[in-house]
Formats: C-alpha cells, structure tokens, sequence
C-alpha cells in the first residue's frame, strides 16, 4: 500500500472518530447541548430544540462519511473544516465572553463532546490540529475499501469511540484515580 | 512480511471492539450504579424521592452567578454541597431549603465528585446537567421539563420542618 493512502486512511479514521465521539457525547447529553447553544445567543429559543438535532444530525453525517473510507471525496473535508471552523469561532467568542467557565467544560475546555470527555480540553488547539488534519485528508486520494476493509475500518472507528466514552466515565466516577482512593457504592 | 488477509483484519477488529465495548458498558454500569445510589441516599435523607439532585460546589468567585439561583431551585430537587456537614448546614439556612453535605455522596473522587452539576432522573436512566446557569435561568418556563413546579408533597414538607 502507499503511504499516501495509509495517511489518507489515517486522517479519515481521526475525523470519522472526532464526529462519532462527538456526535456520541451530545447525544448523551442534549439537554447541555441545548443549553450551550442558549449560551450562545444566536439563535431565537424557540429554535433552539431544531438547531441541536441539526447539529447532531450533521455530526452523524460526517462521522458516517468519513467512517465509509474513500466515498464523498472532496465533499466530506471542506464540510468538516466549515463545521470545525464554526465551532472553532463559537468556542472563541465565548471565551472572550468571559462565561466559558460556567459552561460544561470549565475554564480549559468545552462541551463539544460531552462534559469531562478526554477530547474537550483545549478546544481552539484541537480543532486547529483536527482542521490541519482534514485539509490533509483533502489533498491525498485513495482507493474505496473492499467489503470485509470497510467492516474492519468501522469497527476501529467505533472500537476508538467506546475507549474514549469509557475514559470519560471513568473519569466521572472516579475509576480512573483507582490507586488514590477506594470508589464506593 | 506478507500482509494480513482482510478477512483476518476484519476478525481482528470486531475482537477489540468487543473489548472496547465491554470495557464501556462496564463504565457505564459502574457510573449508574453510583448515581443509583446517589439518588437513594438523598431519598433516605431527604425524606422524599427527589427529581434531581443538584451537586454544588462551595461558593468561589466565578460560581457566583450560579449560587445566586440557587435559592429558585424546585422543591422537588435535593441540593448537595460538596463540602462539611457544618457549611451545608449554613447554606441550608441561607438557601430557605434541605442542603446535604458531602458525606452523603457515594464517589471517592473523579469529576462527579469534583464539578457543579443537575443529575436528573428519567426513568431507569440518569442525565447529567452541566451548563448550570442558563438552565436555572429557565426554570419556570415551558422547558425545563424538570423543575417547573413542585409537585412533590413530601418535599415541601421537608421544607416546612426546616423552616419550624
């Protein structure tokens, strides 16, 4: 195989990961996802409840387009950069709003994921590293994977996203810090 | 090094995500259970099953917008302090409502143990509220569905002893 195409296979896994997690957290939790979108202030209340399943469809949507391997090509990225970029801005101004600290991820991270998930932390770094990422899977082309290829590759993508939601919980309950103090209950 | 048939992969891949998915349900479990028992705990304190319990932290300077709503919380709603029993007594008495101490929480450490949060029940399953402000500026309106009013009888009995 080309190292061309083990990048490309490389960046779609980290983006279809990146959504589905996402996707995964907001879904957990949509009362938060309605909040924060209150938060923001840009949209009337009453869209409020429509514009959080439009952005939870449109996380699935990407995490299915990118979790497929070579289909959409050179759709799917410059989509993924257009969301990243408005997350990006959204995370931005509330920070300089001074309220981030209120919100579900505190002070050093958001509620893009859900509270407390390991990929909350430094937001603005990391959807700068998760645009740099999907610009690259925009440049290289690869081939479609086969059937048994593509089962395997959504199998790693949902493998990676329970592992993530599990840290995530862990950390909530304390299992994560075993050694520091016996969890009851 | 010949290369891996994809059948071979595939089998390989769907052995770790059944790890990775025992892994989380059992996270999972581990989480409800301690919610489960939070919410038992606050009943057998409380005096009544409540709708939500609130987890707060003691007051610091960014909190402070929050504490301030703390006082239009329902009745129906059980509010833990994370702190000593003594604070949560003194925060009783400046919210007007029942407010337990940290000893009632059933976690050693980790974020629910370390962050302001609304656990809330529906059904047999647990949602956690993070964004406390805007949610307590709702209270009252056609959304929230928890907390618009206090149908609980034993809650606002409880109240009525704290208040003799």
């Amino acid at each position: 195989m080309n190292w061309e195409y083990e990048a490309a296979w490389l960046c779609d896994y980290a983006l279809a990961v990146v959504f589905a997690a996402s996707a995964c957290g907001k879904a957990q939790a949509m009362t938060d996802l309605r909040m924060e979108i209150s938060a923001y202030g840009l949209v009337p209340s009453r869209l409020e409840p429509t514009a959080a399943w439009t952005v939870l469809a449109m996380e699935w949507a990407l995490a299915a387009a990118f979790a497929a391997g070579g289909t959409l090509e050179g759709f799917k990225e410059p989509a993924a950069i257009v969301v990243l970029l408005g997350m990006t801005g959204l995370s931005w101004r509330r920070r300089r709003a001074g309220n981030e600290i209120k919100g579900a991820g505190g002070a050093d991270s958001c509620g893009c994921f859900g509270a407390n998930h390991p990929l909350s932390r430094r937001p603005l770094l990391r959807n700068a590293i998760f645009i740099a990422v999907a610009a690259a899977g925009w440049i290289v082309e690869r081939p479609a994977p086969s059937g048994t290829g593509f089962a395997a590759f959504a199998l790693a993508v949902a493998s990676a996203v329970w592992l993530l939601d599990a840290r995530k919980l862990q950390k909530e309950s304390g299992e994560w810090r075993a050694g520091d103090e016996q969890v009851t209950g | 090094m010949s290369r891996l048939p994809d059948e071979a992969i595939a089998i390989l891949a769907g052995a770790i995500a059944a790890l990775a998915w025992l892994s989380y349900r059992r996270s999972a479990k581990t989480r409800y259970n301690l919610l489960r028992e939070l919410f038992e705990r606050t009943a057998a304190v409380a005096g009544f099953e409540p709708e939500a319990v609130l987890v707060v932290q003691p007051q610091t300077g960014a909190e402070a917008a929050f504490a301030a709503q703390i006082h239009r919380a329902p009745r129906s709603w059980h509010v833990v302090l994370v702190g000593p029993a003594w604070l949560a007594a003194m925060k009783s008495a400046a919210w007007r409502r029942p407010v337990s101490g940290m000893d009632i929480l059933p976690f050693g450490k980790g974020a629910l143990k370390e962050r302001a949060y609304l656990a809330i029940r529906r059904g047999r399953r647990f949602e956690l509220v993070h964004e406390l402000l805007p949610y307590m500026e709702r209270l009252g309106s056609s959304w929230p569905e928890v907390g618009v009013e206090s149908p609980s009888t034993a809650a606002d009995a409880a109240l009525d002893r704290l208040l003799q």
